[in-house]
């Protein structure tokens, strides 16, 4: 909802006009021309021209703005579009537009301002290509609108409050992990030693066997009858999952790496059918937020979520043995954390 | 953080917004529309230089070609504001808009000379007839079509105008200068009370406040790269470097605007009703005489070669556009009054007139010794006084010299003759006043010999260059020879009734005849003026005359100014008859208010009497000072009437002291000079110490002055260098503005030699000094 309009004057160039105009006072007195005395009736019919017609026209003044996609990937360029819409036939100067910027991930804001032109019964229209180079939700607001009338006297301002978010997330596509099987593997062999001699997971189809397929799932009897050794497909029973734990640190880069390190494994584990739960620190709730994903989508809004809390820093081993207490079904998950300065995974179990 | 980061990629610089937003460095080479908005620019100069010519010429009255002088000046502006598209256009256009304007003065220099002295003579013919007067100058005009002549004189006077304000306009909007440049050409059409048509008047309006708005928009520089927005980081601002839309939006709305406020006033309060009803300003009348003796010699009339005291100079006639009185005294006079009549002093007496050389001279020998003569008159009502017959009386006058021309000043009736007053001296005349029916007794003492009638041929010469005049003047006052004392009334009453008393009667033509200039043309003067056309008319109809100059004393000056002198004694100044019976002894101070001119006419039963001519004068600054008018315009006449209560009450009649006045009027023309004079030596006196420290400076100290004097220049025209502190920053901005291309180690290397350079005991190397002063240069 707009706010009423505010006005500021500028002594400066009020003082200056009127200087002059006290000049061509003087010179009339003096000459009592026609001429001053027609330059004199347009200096000041002009006053009361620009006020009015600044005000008419700030009234009727919006600010448009929009940028290209809420949800983006790192580095991806997008464009901010503002378009100030004047639809009156009266011109200004200049005017600014409040712009703030602000990463809440990143716990920073900065305020910049926008110089953009008026145009007469046309939309001025201002792109600006952006890159984002950090992960995180970047809010941009324009929230005040300022103008000033022609001949500089005063400036008419209005707060706005227009506003865009843009999650910035992580390339996906880069930094694929080498061996996400091995870490499928071993999260199996945890969990499957803990129920050993049971086999509790279902059968869900049955198919030919595949290089890297598990000894333990080839039907024997099957494979006994045919030419093909043939492989029983399990279905996950319903506590099975991948639990990444990220680590983030206080550090905007290696927060970066992490979060992307994060983010492939995660699309890995989903690609071979996994689903992932990824747990996040948060400072403020002082608990551990959970997010299940088993599509890439789940996994975008993990990570928007993630990136509407402030980073949080290193995750100290009070708050492991909160994790490991609070969680007793949880039996191993993969935490990305920094070791020795360098960003790494490593699976752990929950004791 | 928010500063700018280098892509690997190119030599761009990137912009963060915040952390983790950053411009991408596409977005500062966004091309603006250069242009239209150099198109519009143009249209702004064509406006202002249109506006201003346009109304000087409609306000003279002067004939051109409005179509051809529009068109020469909208293409030039036009082109003088294409000159700014590119560095290198710049430079070609300037070569060839300099080249055209030497051809174009060179091929038509006959019509621009013409042209030019043709505004002059409209502008000398409108100031004779503002000024009521026809001894302005012409100047002669080689070409008879001024048509023609004035409209490609100002076509090239426009273009010329175009090239400078394009300068001033298209770079800085400096809008005071083409404001000042309007009223300073227009400041003698306005004297003259000439108007200009309204549609120029709106078209200038309309550029100077369009130039107004577009300047403290902001929004206006051309930049060297074309960019579309302006990144300053320091104050977080992303502004747009210049929109030709808006500037057209501007623009329009102002030529609209004034175009109907001019229109409309024009219609509803049209010049012709403002010229019914103007009235001239009392401090513009104060200047009338300087600008009137400006239009006529020029600049050399503002000084004044013929000093004179109230106009009155031992004989020589005019040489002064009008008289100006200083009200310093002249003579003190100590006598006691007698009558209710003018004290009449007598110093000069001009037997013949000069005519041309417009003075009086008086009566030599042979030699050309001046011949001073008795006065019979006084010989005669002396000797009555020492007959004691009834209505005679003896004085005594004594006269100091404060101020006045040395000579003796008589009273009437005197036999002191030759005593002389010098300055600052006092002489004691013995004078004796012809008073009533004495005046029948001093027949007898005349002169009746036969050469009485010889002697009074010098008093009847009228010169045969004036004979024309006199006797058509003559003629028209229904003039006719007889009584003395008719005929002096007659030419008195005609005087009064047709030929006003003025101070400022304008100064006689050069090569004209100043008594013929007086009765056939101008037809107003002062005392002398009519004096002498009086003098040379009695003549004419048989009355031996005299020219006179002198001091006259009215009674109003001794009411006024008069001082008594309780001391002295009645008795000593005066002896015998009088009208006024004992009065007493009064001193009084006689100005140059006081000098007069006046006429002794020859009558067989008196001798020598006064005639008096001059008419009574109706102007009220007459006595005025130029200091007084302006001090009583700033005060609302104030001044004038305090001073007037001020000498009722007191006896010294001016407030501010004229002296002091002059002081402080030669200390300010000195200050102003002295203002003056610093303001042209101080930077040629900078030049040369800066010339001198250069060439005493060691390689590095000149390194440092030249890179100083680089940033300098550079910041002078970009006022965002001067918030980079340092030699690291400096540089930087050199890179990004795209003054300097360097990669970021040749960068660090500039600055390293630099920090040698300023900080270092080291001197820099030849090589470094070059690498550095490459770009510098």
């Amino acid at each position: 909802m707009e706010e009423k309009i505010r006005f500021r004057l500028r002594p400066l160039r009020i003082i200056n006009y009127l200087i002059m105009i006290a000049w061509v006072i003087f010179l009339y007195i003096f000459f009592q021309s026609y001429f001053l005395w027609l330059i004199l009736v347009v200096m000041l019919t002009i006053i009361p021209v620009s006020l009015f017609g600044t005000v008419y026209m700030f009234k009727r003044l919006r600010l448009e703005f929009g940028i290209g996609k809420d949800r983006i990937i790192h580095g991806e360029e997008v464009l901010l579009e503002l378009r100030l819409n004047n639809p009156t036939r009266f011109p200004a100067p200049q005017s600014k537009v409040g712009l703030l910027l602000a990463n809440t991930f990143l716990e920073n804001n900065v305020k910049w301002s926008v110089d953009m032109p008026v145009k007469m019964h046309n939309i001025s229209v201002m792109r600006l290509p952006l890159s984002f180079v950090n992960l995180g939700r970047f809010t941009i607001e324009c929230d005040s609108l300022e103008l000033q009338d022609l001949l500089g006297f005063i400036v008419l301002k209005r707060n706005i409050e227009l506003s865009r978010e843009v999650y910035v997330l992580p390339d996906g596509s880069s930094n694929m992990p080498p061996d996400v099987t091995n870490f499928m593997a071993g999260a199996a062999e945890v969990e499957e030693s803990k129920h050993k001699g049971y086999d509790f997971s279902e059968v869900s189809d049955i198919r030919e066997y595949v290089a890297g397929d598990r000894i333990r799932d080839i039907h024997w009897k099957l494979s006994a009858r045919n030419d093909n050794l043939m492989v029983k497909e399990r279905v996950a029973t319903a506590g099975s999952e991948m639990v990444i734990l990220l680590d983030l640190v206080k550090d905007d880069e290696l927060a970066q790496q992490i979060l992307g390190l994060g983010y492939c494994f995660a699309k890995s584990f989903m690609q071979q059918r996994l689903p992932v739960c990824i747990l996040s620190w948060n400072q403020a709730e002082y608990s551990f937020e959970e997010y299940r994903c088993i599509t890439e989508g789940e996994l975008v809004e993990a990570y928007s979520g993630i990136f509407q809390t402030a980073l949080s820093n290193h995750i100290s081993e009070d708050l492991i043995r909160y994790l490991s207490n609070s969680r007793p079904y949880l039996t191993s998950y993969l935490k990305v954390e920094v070791r020795d300065g360098v960003v790494g995974v490593q699976m752990l179990q929950n004791i | 953080m928010f500063g700018r980061s280098k892509n690997k990629n190119s030599e761009k610089w990137s912009v963060f917004l915040a952390k983790g937003i950053v411009i991408l460095p596409d977005a500062k080479y966004q091309e603006e529309n250069r242009r239209y908005t150099l198109l519009l620019k143009g249209l702004l100069v064509y406006l202002i230089v249109m506006g201003i010519v346009g109304c000087f010429l409609s306000s003279l009255g002067a004939e051109y070609s409005a179509p051809v002088l529009n068109i020469a000046i909208l293409l030039s502006a036009l082109f003088c504001a294409s000159l700014y598209y590119s560095k290198r256009w710049e430079r070609i256009g300037y070569i060839i808009l300099f080249a055209f304007i030497v051809w174009f003065g060179n091929i038509f220099s006959t019509y621009i000379n013409s042209g030019f002295y043709a505004l002059i003579n409209i502008i000398s013919e409108r100031a004779a007839v503002f000024f009521d007067t026809s001894a302005m100058r012409s100047y002669g005009e080689q070409v008879g079509n001024r048509y023609a002549a004035v409209t490609i004189s100002m076509c090239f006077i426009g273009c010329v105008s175009c090239v400078f304000s394009n300068i001033m306009l298209s770079r800085n909007m400096r809008y005071k200068a083409p404001w000042s440049d309007c009223l300073t050409v227009m400041l003698i059409p306005m004297y003259l009370e000439l108007e200009p048509d309204g549609i120029y008047v709106a078209m200038f309006m309309a550029g100077l406040i369009s130039a107004y708005v577009i300047k403290y928009g902001g929004h206006y520089h051309l930049t060297q790269n074309n960019n579309t927005y302006e990144f300053r980081t320091k104050d977080r601002t992303i502004s747009y470097v210049y929109s030709a839309r808006a500037i057209a939006g501007i623009m329009a709305v102002v030529c609209v605007l004034c175009t109907v406020v001019v229109g409309i006033s024009s219609f509803f309060y049209p010049k012709e009703q403002h010229n019914t009803g103007r009235v001239m300003s009392s401090l513009k009348k104060s200047t009338m005489d300087t600008v009137e003796n400006i239009s006529v010699l020029g600049v050399m009339g503002l000084f004044n070669f013929n000093p004179n005291t109230g106009g009155i100079r031992n004989g020589e006639l005019g040489g002064v556009n009008s008289v100006r009185f200083d009200f310093e005294t002249d003579l003190t006079v100590e006598f006691t009054p007698y009558n209710d009549e003018r004290v009449y002093l007598k110093t000069f007496v001009g037997a013949t007139y000069l005519p041309y050389s417009n003075m009086w001279s008086r009566i030599t020998d042979s030699n050309g010794e001046i011949i001073i003569e008795d006065d019979e008159t006084a010989a005669g009502l002396k000797k009555m006084y020492e007959e004691g017959a009834e209505y005679s009386a003896k004085g005594i006058m004594k006269v100091t010299n404060v101020a006045a021309a040395i000579g003796a000043y008589l009273p009437y009736y005197s036999e002191d003759i030759d005593k002389v007053i010098y300055p600052m001296r006092t002489q004691e005349y013995t004078y004796y006043p012809r008073l009533g029916e004495a005046s029948e007794s001093v027949e007898s003492e005349l002169d009746d010999s036969e050469n009485l009638e010889s002697d009074m041929e010098l008093w009847l010469i009228v010169p045969d260059e004036n004979i024309d005049v006199i006797a058509d003047f003559v003629e028209q006052a229904e003039l006719t020879a007889g009584n003395t004392e008719d005929v002096v009334n007659a030419l008195a009453a005609y005087y009064q009734d047709n030929i006003p008393y003025t101070l400022r009667p304008g100064m006689t033509p050069y090569r004209r005849d100043f008594i013929n200039y007086f009765l056939a043309e101008n037809k107003r003067g002062y005392c002398a003026h009519f004096a002498s056309a009086a003098t040379l008319i009695f003549r004419y109809l048989g009355i031996p005359a005299r020219y006179v100059e002198g001091y006259a004393i009215d009674p109003s000056d001794i009411a006024s100014r008069g001082e008594l002198l309780s001391d002295e004694n009645y008795e000593d100044y005066y002896d015998g008859y009088s009208p006024l019976m004992t009065t007493a002894v009064v001193s009084v101070d006689a100005t140059d208010a006081n000098a007069h001119a006046w006429v002794e006419v020859y009558d067989d039963k008196y001798g020598w009497i006064v005639a008096e001519v001059t008419p009574y004068s109706y102007e009220d600054e007459e006595g005025e000072s130029l200091w007084q008018r302006l001090m009583d315009f700033l005060t609302g006449g104030q001044v004038s009437e305090l001073e007037d209560e001020e000498a009722d009450s007191e006896q010294n009649t001016a407030i501010l002291d004229e002296q002091t006045r002059k002081l402080y009027a030669r200390v300010l023309s000195a200050v102003a000079v002295l203002f003056i004079v610093i303001l042209i030596c101080r930077p040629i006196v900078k030049k040369v110490k800066a010339v001198s420290d250069y060439r005493n400076a060691d390689k590095n100290g000149k390194l440092i002055i030249l890179y100083q004097n680089y940033i300098r220049k550079k910041a002078s025209k970009n006022k965002e260098l001067t918030k980079m502190v340092n030699y690291e920053e400096q540089i930087a901005w050199l890179i990004y503005k795209g003054f300097w291309k360097a990669d970021e180690n040749e960068a660090a290397e500039y600055v390293r030699i630099l920090e040698k350079a300023g900080f270092s005991q080291d001197e820099v190397s030849e090589e470094e000094f070059n690498r550095v002063v490459k770009f510098i240069r």
